[in-house]
């Protein structure tokens, strides 16, 4: 028990950190990969801990619920989110490259079943001459309908768009002769360039419902976003972009009143050193604006040529160059030693503390 | 008479107007047709170098500067199966740019050679390993990249349409290297801090009083702890924006195992909301180990540690909620943190809590220091936890640290004078060397 639960781990920390030290310098395989590889098992252990993190969250937020908690009605608002998201976000998405009736529109349906009815059965070769040919027999019956009474009836329309869903599956609907002309985006001509027994059906209705409207870009409607799964325009993204990232675009905004009030209790002349960094303050602020720019310019002009070295610029300048990157940099170089001695007290194992245990 | 007078004057008007109109056009023609015969100029040869040091990815193009580089005119790099193609366009690029000297981790610093030639780094092709599954039903296959074959590139000149190809045709295989050459400055550091680290850990094994300068920060978190039982408030305490995988974040779980442990002697409460579900697991670990050494396993509360969300601001306004609901005495901010910072700073100082703050991102430091009543700077974080277990070894390592910094600061003072004496004693070569070896490149 105690090899697994101490030494266990000092031998996996001891091993892993010293092959991660000879990947950063050695380059060939198998170290070259190596950072890669750990990468990608973090990636795969998180994935798991995700889950751990779900549950601690609802737990958290079921406790404040139960206990009526002040603020419960946030931990509420919580759930509701979760689960919505958790919904859509997770079921797969559905097929949107399928055709619905309103994938039509109702003034469209009439010259769209006349075009179909008559080209289809015409001698010139084209898209309808195609797509009639595919058409089951009562999707003709039904186009024909539509055509001569220039009434699209419900029924009429759910035959015609079945009998087109129909074709929309048909793997080999796409032929150069027949669609001469039509805009096809890469991704369509990807489809088109693969095997079509290796296509899915998904991607063999992505690949016609493009063709189709690329055939009748007036009567076919654009695809649809869909409701579920993770793309643009799905639930999980209208949360997401709607909801989670205004609310974090206002918290983030906050922080200018924040650097207000802690602007204002930094610089309170109470000491030598807190006048020092007011002056400094005042002068790279001054100093960064351009009429402080102008005016010192102008003084400085005014009284003389000599002291152009007191222009704000100038000092504004010197305070961020040289001061500032001097300190910075003393930060800088002893936080790189602190995080080398730091490794290396985890690596050797002198460092256990993370592990629970100090001894 | 007068009409052979006429004749003369229209002939020679003829002769003045004729060339008149005629020669500006001839001469416009013949600079069309000069732009269009003048060659453009190109370089004469070409090479191919594995890239040094490297990972076998890479394979580095060579070819001299020419006269009349300019944003117009770009280089062209075709990359073939063979030698007779077929090509594609691999990177096309401004004539006046990609200089050998941009390059330094290949060719060092020696400006005036480098910027003598153009380099441009190209990637080979791949032999292809192809996997075979089925997706419902239907057999798919998935291209993986195996070993690099032997490639061929080309290169040509261009501007606007015109475009003329370099005589030369390369080929070459890159190959994996065992040592990264451009690391070694920092290899040659870490060694150095090894032995210190070895070397100050047996010394502080052979006598424990080492000094170690007062961390007022650290010797606070006996005062917030305190402060927190007597006014029956809980402490919260964060281990900022990354997760466990970040230095900072260990570094700062470090410092909780004993924080808890003073939490738990002192029979408080200890919130801990975390960012990560991955380090919300360590510090539930930790924070119970704490407890079970301090000897109350009973007042443990894994409620306590929690999740509240890995979006940066909501997890700040989640902490910020807390803060303001259950009103902390103390509040911890240890790890490194981003514009989140002041926002949980100055919310917590908003509501009276002391605060102990500690950070090694640069530019929160200051925000840290304005709104907090202790703050950390930098190593001080790393140190943290040695400082609190007041264990020889770990206090040896923090020696080996000062060792580690009395070199770069008599590096820093050697490397001001070498570039001083360089400055005037330019034709030793030693001191470049020296320079450069030390660069960052």
């Amino acid at each position: 028990m105690n090899f697994l639960k101490r030494k266990l781990p000092l031998i996996i920390v001891f091993f892993t950190g010293v092959i991660m030290m000879i990947a950063y310098y050695v380059p060939h395989s198998p170290f070259g990969d190596m950072w890669k590889g750990a990468s990608s098992w973090y990636m795969v252990i998180a994935g798991f801990t995700l889950v751990l993190g779900v549950v601690s969250l609802i737990r958290n937020h079921y406790r404040k619920i139960r206990l009526g908690k002040q603020g419960f009605g946030y931990s509420i608002v919580m759930f509701i989110t979760l689960i919505i998201t958790a919904i859509f976000g997770v079921l797969p998405p559905e097929n949107i490259y399928t055709l619905r009736p309103v994938d039509i529109e109702e003034e469209n349906w009439s010259a769209f079943c006349s075009t179909l009815a008559r080209k289809g059965q015409g001698e010139v070769p084209g898209p309808c001459r195609r797509i009639w040919t595919l058409l089951p027999k009562e999707a003709r019956g039904a186009a024909q309908e539509i055509a001569e009474s220039k009434n699209a009836t419900e029924p009429a329309k759910e035959s015609l768009i079945a009998g087109l869903n129909q074709v929309l599956g048909n793997p080999n609907l796409y032929r150069k002769e027949s669609f001469p002309g039509i805009y096809l985006s890469s991704r369509v001509k990807e489809l088109l360039g693969k095997d079509s027994k290796t296509l899915i059906d998904r991607e063999i209705n992505e690949m016609n419902r493009n063709v189709l409207m690329g055939a009748f870009p007036d009567d076919i409607a654009e695809i649809r976003n869909p409701m579920r799964g993770n793309k643009a325009g799905s639930v999980f993204m209208w949360v997401f972009d709607y909801i989670n990232s205004a609310a974090a675009a206002t918290v983030f905004s906050l922080l200018a009143f924040y650097i207000a009030s802690a602007a204002y209790r930094a610089f309170r002349v109470r000491t030598l050193d807190a006048t020092v960094m007011l002056i400094t303050a005042l002068i790279v602020m001054i100093g960064r604006v351009p009429y402080g720019e102008m005016f010192s310019n102008f003084l400085t002009e005014k009284i003389s040529s000599h002291l152009v070295f007191l222009r704000l610029d100038k000092l504004t300048t010197f305070f961020l160059n040289y001061p500032t990157v001097a300190a910075k940099r003393a930060i800088i170089l002893g936080m790189g030693l602190a995080m080398v001695s730091t490794s290396m007290r985890v690596i050797l194992g002198i460092e256990r503390t993370y592990m629970g245990s100090d001894e | 008479m007068k009409m052979k007078k006429r004749t003369n004057r229209l002939n020679s008007l003829l002769v003045c107007l004729v060339p008149a109109i005629l020669l500006p056009l001839l001469a416009a023609a013949q600079d069309d047709a000069g732009q269009e015969i003048l060659p453009l100029p190109r370089p004469e040869q070409l090479e191919i170098m594995d890239a040094p040091h490297d990972d076998g990815e890479t394979l580095l193009l060579k070819w001299p500067r020419i006269s009349g580089e300019t944003e117009d005119i770009e280089y062209v790099v075709y990359r073939g199966e063979s030698r007779e193609g077929p090509w594609e366009e691999l990177t096309t690029f401004a004539s006046n740019t990609s200089y050998g000297t941009d390059f330094p981790k290949y060719f060092g610093f020696d400006d005036d050679t480098n910027e003598k030639f153009h380099i441009r780094e190209v990637t080979p092709l791949w032999e292809e390993q192809i996997k075979i599954f089925t997706l419902q039903g239907k057999t798919r296959t998935i291209k993986k990249r195996a070993d690099p074959r032997k490639t061929f590139y080309k290169l040509a000149v261009r501007k606007g349409t015109r475009e003329m190809n370099v005589d030369a045709v390369v080929s070459g295989i890159p190959h994996d290297n065992w040592f990264r050459k451009d690391r070694a400055n920092g290899l040659i550091i870490l060694v150095s801090m090894f032995f210190f680290v070895t070397f100050f850990i047996a010394k502080a094994i052979r006598n424990p009083n080492i000094f170690l300068r007062k961390i007022p920060g650290i010797d606070a978190v006996d005062e917030a702890v305190g402060r927190a039982t007597e006014m029956g408030k809980p402490i919260l305490y964060t281990t900022g924006y990354y997760d466990i995988q970040e230095l900072s974040c260990i570094c700062s779980v470090n410092i909780l195992a004993h924080v808890a442990k003073k939490v738990a002697q002192y029979d408080s409460r200890l919130i801990v909301p975390c960012k990560w579900p991955v380090a919300m697991t360590v510090c539930q670990e930790v924070v119970r180990e704490a407890y079970i050494n301090a000897g109350r396993p009973d007042a443990f509360n894994i409620n306590d540690i929690f999740f509240v969300a890995g979006e940066q601001f909501s997890y700040t306004i989640g902490v910020d909620s807390i803060m303001v609901r259950e009103r902390p005495a103390a509040n911890f901010f240890l790890g490194t943190f981003a514009a989140e910072a002041l926002i949980l700073a100055e919310t917590g100082a908003s509501t009276g809590a002391i605060q102990i703050a500690g950070t090694d991102s640069n530019y929160q430091i200051p925000f840290f220091v304005v709104a907090c009543d202790y703050c950390l700077i930098g190593e001080e974080l790393y140190a943290a936890s040695a400082y609190l277990a007041r264990n020889p070894k770990l206090i040896g390592s923090l020696k080996a640290q000062d060792a580690g910094k009395m070199i770069l600061f008599f590096g820093i003072i050697l490397g001001a004078i070498c570039v001083s004496l360089y400055a005037f004693f330019g034709q030793f070569d030693f001191l470049e060397s020296i320079l450069h070896f030390f660069t960052v490149r």
